[in-house]
C-alpha cells in the first residue's frame, strides 16, 4: 500500500480560521481541497508539510454566481465537475466548462477543485517520480538542488504549466481574489504566474484563494479550448490552447490567445491578438495566427511528446480553437 | 501521533474508528473495516481502480482522506449486492465477458453505478465517459460496454 507521510490535520469551520491558522503556522502547512494533486504528490515523497489544511469544510466557497458588479463569480472550491455541468458557465463561458470537462477523469473532476486548477503545481518527468526514483538522480532545481535533467545548464526550473483551466480564464481576462488574515486583495489573474517552474506562482503559503472572478460576456462573444494530449482521458495537457474572441460581424474587435503546457506559464499570443484587433477575419490571418502560437509555445523534454511535437500542436490547436471560437460569437448575455 | 475517533457510514452502515490523519479512505476501507473488493493499482490517482462512491459521485479513495468524508454516504462494491444476490450490472458483467482478470471491475463497477442513479439510459459515448477514468488492461473494454449497454437498456442498476 503506497502511504502518506504524517502530518496533522487542520479542518477550519471559516475562513477567518483558515487564514489565522495558515499565519499561525507559515510554511509547514499544505492546503487541501480535491487533494488529486497534493496527496499523489505526497505519497511521493515530493512535499511533507507539518500540516493539511482542508479547504472543503469552510463553506461559501463553492458557489458559482452572477454578482452585481459585472462580474461571474465563482467560489475557489467549486469542484471542475460543477463547472463542467453548469448550464450558465455552458451557454456564456464554454470553453471553461470544456476545459474543466478535459481535466484527467470523472473521478478526479468530481474531487479537483477550480481554485486547486488555478494553483497547480508545475509538472516534470524528472520531478514527478517516486522517492525511490529520484533517488537515482542529482536533486533537481525543483527538489531544491541547482540541476536540471531536462536543460543543460539551466538556471532555472523548466517544469510545464500544467493546468487546463488557467489559459481559458486567462482568455477570459479573470481576476482572483486571495485572501490573507490581513484581509482580502484581488488582481488580475496573470499577475500570479511567475513563469518559473519551482515557484510558478506568487501565492503565499499563508493566503487562500476565494474566488475567481470573470466580467461578463460581451454579445458576439466565442470562446473554445483545446486539448492535446496522448491518451483520450486522464493525461495533463501536452498543449492546450484557449481562445476568446468578440466580433463585430465579420471584424474581430477583441482576441485572447493563450497557451498553456508549452512553457512553465501560461503564454499569451499577443501578437496574434495585435493582428486581428480591429481587422476582419480572413482565412489567411488565421494561418499567420496558428505560426504566431507555434512560434511562442517554448516546450522542453519534460512531457509527453517531443518539443517539436508539441510546438506544431499548438499551432494547428490554436487554429481550431480560433475557428470554433469564432463560429461560436453571437450568444448574447442577458442578465 | 494521536489517533482520532470518527464515524464512517459506509454501505449504509455507521462504522466507528481510530485512525490516524494520514489514512486515505483506501487505507480505512481496506485495513480497518476489512472491505477488501476496493483496490489499489497505482495509488496516484491515474487508474481508477480505487473509486467509490461518496454521496453519489464516483472519487479516487486512495487520494481522499478519511477524516474528510465523515459524515458522508460511502459506498464500495460490497454495497452492490442485494443480500446474497448481484445486482443487475454484476450480473451483466458476468453474462457478457466483462471480467478477466477482475482487478478493474470493482472501480468499474463503482463509476457505472455513479452514471446510471444520474442516467439510467446512457447513450455508448455517455457510458464510455464515465468509464474513462478506470483503467482496464485485459479486456479492452469492449465487453464492460456491452455490459453496461445491456442495464441501460433495460433502464436497472
Amino acid at each position: 500500500m503506497l502511504r502518506l507521510p504524517k502530518f496533522k490535520y487542520l479542518a477550519p469551520q471559516s475562513i477567518e480560521e483558515a487564514c489565522s491558522l495558515l499565519r499561525k503556522h507559515g510554511g509547514q502547512v499544505k492546503i487541501l481541497a480535491g487533494g488529486t494533486d497534493l496527496l499523489p504528490s505526497m505519497k511521493q515523497k515530493l512535499f511533507t508539510p507539518e500540516y493539511v489544511l482542508d479547504l472543503k469544510q469552510v463553506p461559501g466557497l463553492d458557489k458559482i454566481e452572477s454578482g452585481a458588479d459585472d462580474e461571474m463569480k465563482i467560489g475557489s472550491i467549486c469542484t471542475l465537475r460543477m463547472l463542467e455541468e453548469s448550464p450558465v458557465i455552458q451557454k456564456y463561458y464554454p470553453a471553461l466548462s470544456e476545459a474543466a470537462g478535459l481535466v484527467a477523469a470523472t473521478q478526479v473532476r468530481n474531487m479537483g477543485t477550480i481554485g486547486g486548477n488555478i494553483a497547480l503545481e508545475t509538472r516534470c518527468r524528472y520531478f514527478n517520480q517516486s522517492n525511490v526514483w529520484r533517488k537515482s538522480v542529482d536533486k533537481c532545481i525543483k527538489r531544491g538542488g541547482n540541476v536540471c535533467h531536462v536543460v543543460r545548464g539551466a538556471k532555472r526550473c523548466y517544469a510545464y504549466f500544467a493546468a487546463d483551466t488557467v489559459p481559458v480564464l486567462l482568455a477570459f481576462k479573470a481576476m482572483i481574489r486571495v485572501r490573507d488574515s490581513q484581509g482580502e486583495r484581488q488582481c488580475h489573474l496573470k499577475e500570479m504566474y511567475t513563469h518559473e517552474g519551482k515557484n510558478p506562482n506568487t501565492l503565499k503559503p499563508t493566503e487562500v484563494i476565494t474566488s475567481v472572478n470573470i466580467p461578463l460576456p460581451e454579445s458576439e462573444s466565442g470562446s473554445c479550448y483545446e486539448k492535446f494530449r496522448i491518451r483520450k482521458a486522464i493525461n495533463y495537457p501536452s498543449v492546450g490552447v484557449a481562445v476568446n474572441v468578440i466580433m463585430d460581424g465579420d471584424t474581430c474587435k477583441d482576441l485572447k490567445i493563450v497557451l498553456g503546457a508549452v512553457g512553465s506559464g501560461p503564454i499569451e499570443v499577443t501578437e496574434a491578438e495585435k493582428l486581428l484587433k480591429g481587422n476582419r477575419v480572413t482565412e489567411e490571418a488565421i494561418e499567420k495566427i496558428g505560426s504566431m502560437a507555434q512560434k511562442a509555445a517554448q516546450p522542453v523534454e519534460n512531457a509527453d511528446a517531443t518539443p517539436a511535437y508539441r510546438r506544431k500542436m499548438a499551432g494547428v490547436y490554436a487554429k481550431r480553437a480560433l475557428r470554433k471560437a469564432i463560429s461560436r460569437a453571437g450568444v448574447p448575455f442577458h442578465k | 501521533m494521536e489517533k482520532q475517533v470518527v464515524t464512517l457510514k459506509i454501505n449504509g452502515e455507521e462504522c466507528e474508528l481510530a485512525i490516524y490523519s494520514h489514512r486515505t479512505l483506501l487505507e480505512v476501507i481496506r485495513e480497518e473495516v476489512g472491505l477488501t473488493g476496493t483496490k489499489q493499482a497505482c495509488g496516484l490517482g491515474a487508474c481508477g481502480a480505487c473509486t467509490v462512491l461518496v454521496d453519489g459521485e464516483a472519487v479516487l479513495a486512495c487520494s481522499t482522506l478519511a477524516l474528510s468524508v465523515q459524515g458522508k454516504d460511502i459506498r464500495t462494491v460490497e454495497g452492490l449486492t442485494e443480500g446474497k444476490e448481484l445486482s443487475h450490472l454484476q450480473k451483466a458483467f458476468v453474462e457478457h465477458w466483462a471480467i478477466q482478470c477482475g482487478f478493474c471491475t470493482p472501480g468499474m463497477l463503482m463509476s457505472i453505478t455513479g452514471l446510471l442513479s444520474k442516467n439510467p439510459h446512457p447513450e455508448e459515448d455517455e457510458i464510455k465517459k464515465s468509464i474513462s477514468g478506470n483503467l482496464c488492461r485485459c479486456t479492452g473494454y469492449t465487453k464492460i460496454i456491452e455490459a453496461v449497454k445491456s442495464v441501460a437498456e433495460r433502464g436497472n442498476r
